[in-house]
């Protein structure tokens, strides 16, 4: 198992690095975190410039066709920022799920929307709790009118709801109870997204109140659950993402120890203050490295289950301890908002739950330890 | 004047309850303290003075003074009786519990006639000015001066985590007087008024939304020599018992505290019962347990706390201790904000439309508030290891030398 990185990995890593310093400085994530969207235009036109929104989506759709790995460079750096918006949902979950479904006219012309970045595709699951939750979010109800589909009831918690063209709603088919995914604009009839007051980073309820669906717009997802493959890249994408941002403050937070003077010398001479930073170097590592072998495995067509759900699960609780440790370095200035440390401590308490509990993914990890050997 | 309290403290508190349902407004709602935080004091200073009229105000304080001599005792059954109503709590901290006794130790007396009367009848809220933007943990190497001029001080410099200063009228200010000495023997503590040429105030907007903290600029203010609180360059005497003032408020035991809110007093294992019950976890075993571990920890925290204080009244232990219990309620505050988010999940991150639930999402944002405020854990540990146990104190830089040689921010 080689973990080092290629030529062309690093080349992604570096373009999106240079994207992230030169337009989402601090000072402009600061801001937008103070605004009403998690993107801007200008951002969204260069990601697909640059191929970011394509990584996931199949060739014969415009996409890039990316490696897990290269993929995963770009979250990376995006969670560097951390930058916000629909990317993770719009060209990881959901790419991943429509690569999980079956063949359809209204899928390739999502796939496209993803690729072109003239779509962005936000889905409606529900799975935060434990290994095997349905995946449908049991607070919508489906019912047929002839041909149609009726869609009523609201589903909280939706990162990056309120930027999307295209909402995927996982569904029971009224027919048969299987599972599909139903496709409806956001600006159609009967739907409606709200922000979620409080302290998750851009999450949305979103509101169907008799909106319709044509039968051309459900497609057919056979499998996608916590412990299904075909989520296994959204999780190890997420777990990048979440890696980005152990990275970045561990960085800062050993910078600012050289810097900031207390008792005449700089506090990273002290060792409880060292502590903090080994707490840190520690939590980024896990992440990272156990994060890395998930990308390889998937890359290299390696049974994933058991690698894919140990580095959601350290990520995740990696993520909240590097924050922690890092406000401890930082102390005051760090719980100023226009410091920008917070944005990093906002995020990492908003995926704490997202795609599955770090609790949920070392029970899932349990059940692949048994099957795997 | 109201008439004498009576000793018994169980006939006292009885005295108390009819008082509170006689005269004080029930709690409007769940939400007035933060009110009163956000707020410009006016409805606090009214509560107040309804309280020193009706003789509880300053129940530890002596009578000559405003207040009631009384022990700590009547205080905390006093506490007991007052959650179910509305209180000026924004006097509490730091204004009753850690500015009231400094003045009280260092004050001439004509500083404690001017000010602990006005502070119990309502009339003065206050604010400490310490932490600046260059140090917080090294208090001592701050750098906002104090040049004498004549019968005044001029001061310049800057302030910063100064809690609620929009509000309150008057100010204890740390400043640097002598900069040829090792920094702890070149400061003075002030007493000011805030509002008056030549200070700036600016609110800072925390991540939790709160607007609490403030930011001070000092440009040429002049501040009569009378208003020194103890010794010019004797400040830092004045500090640190200040500090030991604010530890013992942190940690919920100041004998000057007066009143809780029904808020403050929501047992925080009944809180996260609640939260696992809107979840549903209730029969989780590994919930479970996480609550059990939260009970118990506060259990150790309650204990420690009689301890201590019993143990620092009796003069077993140096007051430096308080800084055990301080550190207890920040490890504490910690782990349950952990385990708030562990039982949570997405509905605790978010508000949604529950108000409760989102509370459990900004305690986990503030997670580190108690290991950071009121000086950091780290510098806890520091006190206890070199004043409680009277380990070797640590290596430093600055020590015994001019301030003016020291590198500082």
């Amino acid at each position: 198992m080689n973990l080092a990185l290629s030529e062309s990995e690093e080349l992604i890593a570096d373009a999106v690095r240079r994207f992230v310093d030169r337009d989402a400085t601090r000072e402009a994530l600061v801001e937008i975190s103070e605004g009403d969207s998690p993107s801007r235009p200008d951002w969204h036109a260069k990601m697909a410039d640059a191929g970011w929104l394509a990584m996931l989506v199949p060739e014969e759709f415009g996409g890039g066709g990316a490696t897990y790995l290269e993929t995963a460079m770009v979250a990376e750096e995006f969670g560097r920022g951390p930058v916000p918006g629909p990317w993770l949902m719009s060209s990881v979950v959901a790419a991943g799920m429509l690569r999980a479904a079956r063949p359809s006219d209204a899928r390739s012309s999502l796939f496209e929307g993803i690729a072109s970045g003239a779509a962005v595709v936000v889905p409606l699951v529900r799975l935060r709790g434990a290994a095997g939750d349905d995946v449908v979010p049991a607070s919508v109800t489906v019912e047929a009118a002839g041909q149609q589909l009726v869609l009523r009831g609201s589903v909280p918690f939706v990162p990056s709801a309120g930027t999307a063209t295209h909402l995927l709603v996982a569904i029971g088919h009224p027919d048969d109870g299987a599972h599909r995914l139903a496709v409806v604009r956001r600006d159609a009839d009967g739907v409606r997204t709200r922000r979620l007051h409080g302290f998750l980073a851009w999450n949305d309820v979103v509101e169907f109140d008799g909106c319709t669906i044509a039968p051309a717009d459900v497609i057919e997802l056979p499998e996608w659950h916590i412990d299904s493959a075909s989520i296994y890249p959204a999780l190890a994408l997420t777990a990048a993402y979440q890696v980005g941002g152990c990275r970045e403050l561990l960085e800062r937070s050993i910078r600012y120890s050289n810097e900031r003077v207390q008792f005449g010398q700089p506090i990273g001479r002290f060792q409880r203050v060292q502590d903090h930073i080994v707490r840190l170097l520690n939590a980024c590592d896990t992440a990272r490295w156990t994060t890395y072998e998930a990308l390889w495995r998937l890359d290299a067509g390696r049974p994933a289950g058991v690698s894919v759900h140990l580095a959601k699960a350290l990520a995740t609780d990696g993520y909240y301890e590097a924050a922690n440790a890092a406000h401890e370095v930082h102390a005051g200035i760090g719980s100023d908002p226009k410091f920008g440390l917070s944005l990093f401590s906002q995020m990492s308490r908003t995926l704490h739950d997202f795609l599955g509990s770090p609790r949920a993914h070392r029970r899932a990890m349990m059940n692949h330890l048994e099957q795997e050997d | 004047m109201a008439a004498p309290h009576d000793q018994d403290v169980d006939v006292f508190r009885d005295q108390a309850r009819a008082w509170l349902a006689a005269n004080m407004p029930r709690a409007p709602h769940d939400r007035y303290v933060e009110e009163q935080m956000g707020g410009d004091g006016v409805r606090a200073r009214e509560l107040q003075r309804r309280l020193f009229d009706g003789g509880y105000a300053g129940l530890c304080l002596p009578v000559e003074y405003g207040g009631q001599g009384l022990s700590y005792k009547h205080q905390l059954a006093f506490n007991d009786e007052t959650g179910p109503y509305e209180m000026p709590i924004v006097f509490n901290i730091p204004t009753f519990t850690i500015i009231a006794p400094t003045i009280l130790e260092f004050g001439t007396e004509q500083q404690r006639q001017r000010h602990l009367p006005a502070i119990l009848h309502g009339d003065e809220l206050w604010v400490q000015f310490l932490s600046e933007p260059s140090g917080g943990s090294d208090l001592a190497g701050l750098v906002t001066r104090a040049e004498r001029d004549g019968e005044t001080f001029v001061l310049n410099g800057s302030k910063v985590w100064s809690s609620g200063a929009h509000r309150a009228d008057h100010a204890l200010c740390l400043a640097r007087t002598n900069w040829d000495v090792p920094k702890h023997d070149g400061l003075t503590m002030f007493l000011m008024a805030i509002h008056q040429p030549g200070v700036e105030v600016n609110r800072i907007r925390m991540s939790n939304e709160s607007h609490e903290f403030c930011q001070e600029y000092f440009s040429d203010l002049s501040i009569p020599v009378r208003d020194v609180l103890g010794e010019v360059d004797g400040g830092w005497t004045v500090a640190r018992e200040l500090l030991g003032y604010e530890r013992s408020a942190m940690a919920g035991s100041s004998p000057y505290q007066s009143g809780i809110s029904s808020r403050s007093s929501v047992d925080p294992v009944q809180g996260l019962i609640r939260l696992a019950r809107a979840t549903g976890r209730t029969d989780d075993p590994r919930v479970r347990e996480m609550i059990g571990e939260v009970w118990a920890n506060e259990a150790v925290q309650r204990s420690l706390i009689a301890r201590v204080s019993a143990a620092v009244e009796s003069r077993r232990l140096p007051p430096d201790a308080g800084s055990l219990t301080r550190l207890s309620a920040a490890t504490n505050r910690e782990r349950i904000a952990d385990i708030g988010l562990a039982i949570a999940g997405a509905a605790a991150v978010s508000a949604g439309d529950d108000d409760f639930a989102g509370e459990q999402g900004v305690a986990f944002l503030m997670r580190q508030m108690g290991s950071l405020g009121g000086g950091s854990s780290e510098m806890q540990r520091n006190l206890i290891s070199e004043r409680v146990y009277g380990m070797p104190r640590e290596l430093a830089a600055d020590r015994g030398k001019p301030f003016r040689e020291v590198r500082h921010n």
